[in-house]
């Protein structure tokens, strides 16, 4: 029951007014899928995490899906409409120079997975392994 | 009448009357989470000792005749995305789970000069992603009105935790209805302030031009009490509004005369259950009984919201959850295991002779933080993080995220010009009450979905509360939402408190409390 009343509110906030169904606009190309696999490998790459071969058939399928829904912004009108970052927007919020305590080395280095006494220690970034 | 049916500004008045005890507040709460917390879930941590300590010393401070904080004695819960000094915050997240933050939230600190009582970290979606509390790693939150129906998220905990009374106050955040949705879901009230009333310092940041911090309770008064204590200028939070707080605690009782409300015919028809609509229209004609004008107002972009907030949202959300790394703090992979891991993927590759594979392999750096974040985040936090990339890398910056953000700033004229006719726009919070746990966890777009009349005013900035305005017929809280200008929040306490003196909706209790029927 609950699952209808979903699809209900996707259809009703159709691509095309008229169909009142979800429909196919492609950003990007002709291609038929929104985002393919490869693509998914790559951002996943970028965006620095680790997905198991069902984890990015999953994410392919779902972020397919919602990428299509988000087309629906295709059919607004922003030209000459000015991007809003901020709802509230303040520019040029200053605060006197001054110098002030930062953290604690100890403090900062508490929660490290990995120390030694100053400084935090990661995998080697230079030369093989 | 047990201590558990009485408001925070009811408990205080006794307080400052000398008929209760703040260890007798306190204890009683404790006793609540003991009996429901459970079943209900709604904490993730309690701090049991300290709390009780706390109470005694202002208990002493009182007889000593000390000036005390305007919450003096009072529990408070925290959503546990708020950093406490030397006390976990997990923001429900495995990626959090051991974190002990070297600062208190700018929140925490207002708390504690007010004398309020912490009592505990309550349980979240993670990272606040989310709108059932489902996606928490750390625990399982159950509507107190059913147990097996979600809380609403991301604040599930901090809604739950007032509908079972385990406390009366409640901080959470909100980023795209993460007070509001709960509040309806579990039947409390819930404000969300105008970006920059309150600041974020301390808050863990999901996505930073949308988050705001607010109060949640039974009552409007209570609402106001708390946010008179959370809002105000901080530098620490360059985002935060440099302006005088309003007393909210004593205007919020001032009926308002010659109020005039707008309603938005596509938040009554398609999509929305019946059942709500028809207690938003009754709350409506509650309004019109009080002498308010009501008017249809149109905001014609609010289609588009549900949209251009996943874009906005998820890309600041890929940004600001870029810092967990593995190396400052937080979660990290064993390092041995990847690094055995990556020595035999490279001996395949150099044994078939792929070369260009070779080429591409991870660095033991880069594998180290791919491992860790794959590892510590969670399906739906993985999820945004993906999709956020995706909006801005290159090529695709231009068609999702700043064209998010150009319909971003046609939703907000869409709110300025309605507000030219109106003070206040009415409708629901959600498209339905409370669904099955379990029920939309695998369908991330019709959860998203869920969002459609929530979203619009982080986007614009505004503020907004949910307050109790009826029960569908299987008896679950349904919430009426109140939308007001920038700055407006004494407008929206005052409509609120007028819509609580002429309904009792917001005193019902769950059954699980009394074994009564809800609706009586």
């Amino acid at each position: 029951m609950q699952r209808t009343e979903a699809k209900w509110i996707i259809q009703s906030c159709p691509t095309d007014p008229t169909s009142g169904s979800l429909q196919k606009v492609s950003l990007f190309g002709d291609s038929d899928e929104m985002i393919s696999l490869a693509e998914i490998e790559k951002v996943a790459v970028l965006a620095r995490l680790l997905l198991t071969p069902a984890e990015a058939q999953m994410m392919t399928e779902q972020l397919g899906k919602v990428l299509e829904y988000m087309s629906l912004l295709n059919e607004v009108n922003t030209e000459e409409v000015e991007p809003l970052a901020h709802a509230v927007e303040l520019t040029n919020v200053f605060r006197d120079d001054r110098v002030t305590a930062s953290l604690d080395r100890e403090a900062a280095l508490a929660n490290a997975p990995h120390r030694d006494d100053e400084c935090y220690l990661v995998p080697a970034v230079l030369g093989e392994v | 009448m047990s201590l558990s049916e009485l408001t925070a500004r009811e408990l205080l008045q006794r307080l400052r009357d000398g008929e209760v005890k703040a260890v007798e507040i306190v204890s009683h709460c404790l006793q609540q989470v003991d009996q429901y917390d459970r079943k209900v879930g709604a904490f993730l941590r309690i701090s049991r000792d300290r709390a009780m300590a706390q109470a005694e010393e202002i208990d002493r401070r009182r007889t000593r005749g000390e000036n005390l904080g305007k919450l003096a004695g009072l529990p408070v819960a925290v959503k546990d995305n708020l950093c406490t000094h030397g006390e976990p915050t997990t923001c429900a997240s495995r990626m959090l789970e051991h974190f002990v933050p070297p600062h208190d939230a700018t929140v925490i600190s207002r708390l504690k000069a007010a004398d309020a009582i912490i009592v505990g970290k309550t349980n979240l979606d993670e990272f606040a992603m989310g709108g059932s509390t489902e996606t928490s790693a750390l625990g399982r939150t159950r509507n107190p009105w059913d147990l097996e129906r979600i809380p609403g998220g991301s604040s599930g905990g901090a809604a739950a935790c007032v509908a079972a009374r385990m406390v009366s106050l409640s901080v959470g955040s909100d980023t795209g209805g993460s007070i509001r949705q709960p509040a309806a879901l579990c039947g409390v009230t819930g404000l969300k302030p105008t970006y920059g009333r309150v600041s974020r310092f301390g808050l863990v940041a999901f996505a930073s031009s949308l988050d705001q911090i607010g109060p949640l309770a039974q009552t409007a008064e209570d609402c106001a009490l708390l946010l008179e204590v959370l809002a105000g200028h901080d530098p620490k939070d360059a985002t935060s509004i440099d302006r005088p707080v309003p007393a909210y605690s004593e205007t919020v009782r001032q009926p308002l005369k010659g109020l005039r409300i707008g309603w938005v015919r596509e938040h009554l028809g398609e999509g929305v259950s019946p059942e709500v609509a028809a207690a938003i229209q009754e709350a409506i004609k509650v309004f019109q009984s009080l002498g308010a004008e009501v008017e249809e107002v149109e905001l014609p972009h609010a289609r588009y919201a549900v949209a251009t907030y996943y874009i906005i949202a998820c890309s600041e959300a890929s940004s600001n959850l870029a810092r967990y790394d593995g190396v400052h703090y937080g979660y990290r992979t064993d390092e041995k295991a990847m690094l055995l891991e990556l020595a035999e993927e490279r001996r395949l590759l150099q044994q078939q002779g792929k070369t260009d594979a070779l080429e591409d392999l991870d660095s033991a750096l880069v594998r180290m933080y791919r491992k860790t974040r794959a590892e510590g985040f969670g399906a739906e936090v993985k999820r945004r993080i993906m999709l956020g990339t995706y909006a801005l890398s290159a090529g695709y910056y231009d068609a999702y995220y700043l064209k998010a953000l150009k319909v971003r700033r046609l939703i907000r004229r869409d709110y300025d010009e309605a507000f030219q006719k109106v003070h206040l726009i009415v409708g629901p919070v959600t498209p339905t009450p409370a669904f099955k746990l379990g029920e939309k966890i695998n369908d991330p777009l019709a959860m998203y979905l869920f969002d459609l009349f929530t979203v619009g005013s982080n986007l614009a900035g505004l503020p907004a509360m949910s307050v109790p305005c009826g029960f569908s017929r299987d008896g679950m809280p349904i919430g009426l939402h109140l939308q007001a200008p920038p700055l407006e929040e004494e407008l929206l306490l005052r409509a609120a408190h007028m819509f609580q003196q002429a309904t009792d909706w917001h005193l019902r209790r769950p059954p699980l409390l009394n074994g009564q029927a809800a609706i009586a």
